[in-house]
């Protein structure tokens, strides 16, 4: 068995708890969709009307931005794997740097929001749209938190290939924040008919 | 989905690749049916791809991978109803 | 005080546990009227209504809820005990989660006291039972963060006990702090009067109040088990050895 096997077959050694902690965040966030949902379809022209007054290409920048993070994440994991630890630290900056791009973006979306009036009362849709992205956004500032940890242990060198656990439990949470966005994006800026 | 995992490069640029060239496709498409259905099933592979190849559910322990897939499967098909009533 | 009377109060006050939570449901869920909780969106004159026809349940519920809920007061005070013995001699988190327990149980009495008074002149001015009635809400909805605190000091301690036999399972402090950050939404009662984030809403009422008790249940039982160990352990060591019963 090469050692490439070996590494594809193993588990990622995420413990239990943190995996109930993500699946308990993703549970909560499939709340959110359906109770969107729902409302929408009981009063559509309202959504549909304001949903045109988001600003969509910040959003599917948003969505390149994350994704873009979660590549780096899989790369720190590698090069941990290598025992890469100069590399891994690279990575997770980088992959710190998109949720701080990401962070500005969405500051200057509400901000622009704000100026034109429009609030978490403006109307159902509004208060939908500040929650859900709200609450998301709360979850990658607790994930830049987590990267950043890991980036200064990392170049303190407390993480080898034997001792991964807190990188790729991390890593799990950083991809479960994009995977999130990944729906939230088309569900608030995109759907609708 | 051995694909998703083996290649997190080769997926990490397709999802990038996909985001931009459904956007350029779709961004004229508001409203429309079949663009919003496109677009979740999209959205569903794309998270399916991370769930697969960046979280490694297939290799996690227990019912993990039936919880998460079940997770996408229930968003998913919340969202295509929803669209199609 | 002897070794036996000191475990007679821990055992005791680890089944403050389950007491504050079956008389927490009896008088505040269900004689208080809060399954289902009355809709911020409420008229004054409607709310004024449901008080007029629940008055004797509302009454006893809200003034036996004010009582009841120091039960989680020796509990608390267990939990740090239990927390300060792994923590060692400077135990921070067991005071926090003292401090937080401690505030848990004010904010909880004062929303009670709030509506105590909102039923205590039934013919008075719908206005000003609607502001008591906001008061008691915004009160217990807005001031969960001592909690939230409380929670994470018990994770956090949980997550850090390395005895072969620990406090609480790890699983079980991850679902701790997630039931803590499970609060969050309830800031948004201070704004919304409609939707699944107003004070009756799925994601500001039921879910975090579920979470809340939820946690209450899993930590109780550990700490009652917890307890029950160290009785059985003193057993044993005082019929092996009785002159060590004391280390």
């Amino acid at each position: 068995m090469s050692v490439s096997t070996i590494e594809k077959e193993r588990a990622p050694a995420v413990e239990e708890g943190i995996l109930i902690f993500i699946f308990a965040d993703m549970c909560m966030f499939a709340l959110f969709f359906i109770t969107y949902l729902m409302e929408r379809n009981a009063d559509p022209t309202v959504y549909i009307a304001s949903q045109a007054k988001l600003n969509q290409t910040l959003g599917a920048i948003n969505t390149l931005i994350l994704l873009l993070s979660s590549w780096f994440v899989v790369l720190a994991v590698k090069a941990l794997k290598r025992n890469a630890q100069q590399a891994c630290a690279v990575f997770l900056a980088s992959a710190f740097c998109c949720g701080a791009v990401f962070i500005v973006n969405k500051a200057m979306e509400y901000s622009a929001k704000i100026q034109d009036g429009v609030t978490i009362l403006s109307n159902d849709f509004f208060m939908f749209y500040y929650i859900i992205t709200g609450i998301h956004l709360a979850h990658v500032v607790g994930g830049m938190v987590i990267l950043l940890v890991l980036f200064i242990n990392t170049r303190r060198g407390k993480y080898s290939a034997n001792n991964i656990a807190a990188v790729e439990s991390g890593g799990v949470y950083w991809h479960m924040v994009d995977l999130l966005w990944i729906f939230i994006f088309p569900l608030i800026y995109f759907l609708g008919a | 989905m051995a694909l998703f995992r083996d290649n997190k490069n080769l997926v990490a640029m397709g999802l990038l690749l996909a985001t931009i060239v459904s956007w350029f496709t779709f961004e004229e498409f508001h409203g429309y049916v079949i663009a919003s259905v496109v677009i979740i099933l999209i959205s569903t592979v794309k998270v399916k791809a991370v769930m697969s190849s960046f979280m490694e559910i297939e290799a996690m322990p227990g019912p993990w991978k039936y919880m998460m897939n079940g997770w996408l499967a229930v968003v998913c098909l919340s969202m295509l109803i929803a669209e199609l009533m | 005080m002897d070794e036996k009377t000191a475990f007679r109060h821990e055992l005791i006050s680890a089944w403050c546990g389950p007491a504050f939570l079956i008389s927490f449901i009896i008088f505040w869920v269900i004689l208080g009227q809060n399954f289902p909780n009355p809709s911020p969106a409420l008229t004054a004159d409607a709310l004024q209504a449901r008080y007029a026809e629940n008055l004797g349940s509302i009454r006893l519920g809200f003034i036996i809820s004010m009582i009841i809920v120091v039960f989680y007061l020796p509990w608390t005070a267990l939990l740090s005990t239990q927390m300060a013995r792994i923590e060692g001699r400077f135990p921070v988190m067991a005071y926090l989660q003292l401090l937080g327990g401690g505030l848990t149980v004010m904010v909880v009495s004062f929303s009670a006291f709030f509506w105590v008074a909102a039923a205590f002149r039934p013919d008075q001015d719908p206005a000003t039972t609607q502001m008591l009635t906001d008061l008691g809400w915004l009160c217990i909805d807005l001031q969960y963060a001592c909690t939230t605190l409380q929670m994470i000091a018990a994770a956090l301690v949980g997550l850090a006990d390395k005895r072969e036999v620990p406090l609480f399972p790890r699983w079980a402090c991850y679902v701790t702090i997630w039931c803590g950050l499970s609060f969050l939404p309830a800031s948004l009662t201070g704004v919304l009067k409609t939707g699944p984030f107003a004070w009756d809403g799925i994601l500001s009422y039921y879910i975090p109040y579920a979470c809340w008790l939820g946690w209450y249940t899993i930590a109780s039982t550990y700490m009652i088990k917890e307890v029950n160990r160290r009785i059985k352990a003193s057993e044993g060591a005082a019929v092996t050895s009785p002159s060590l019963s004391r280390a």
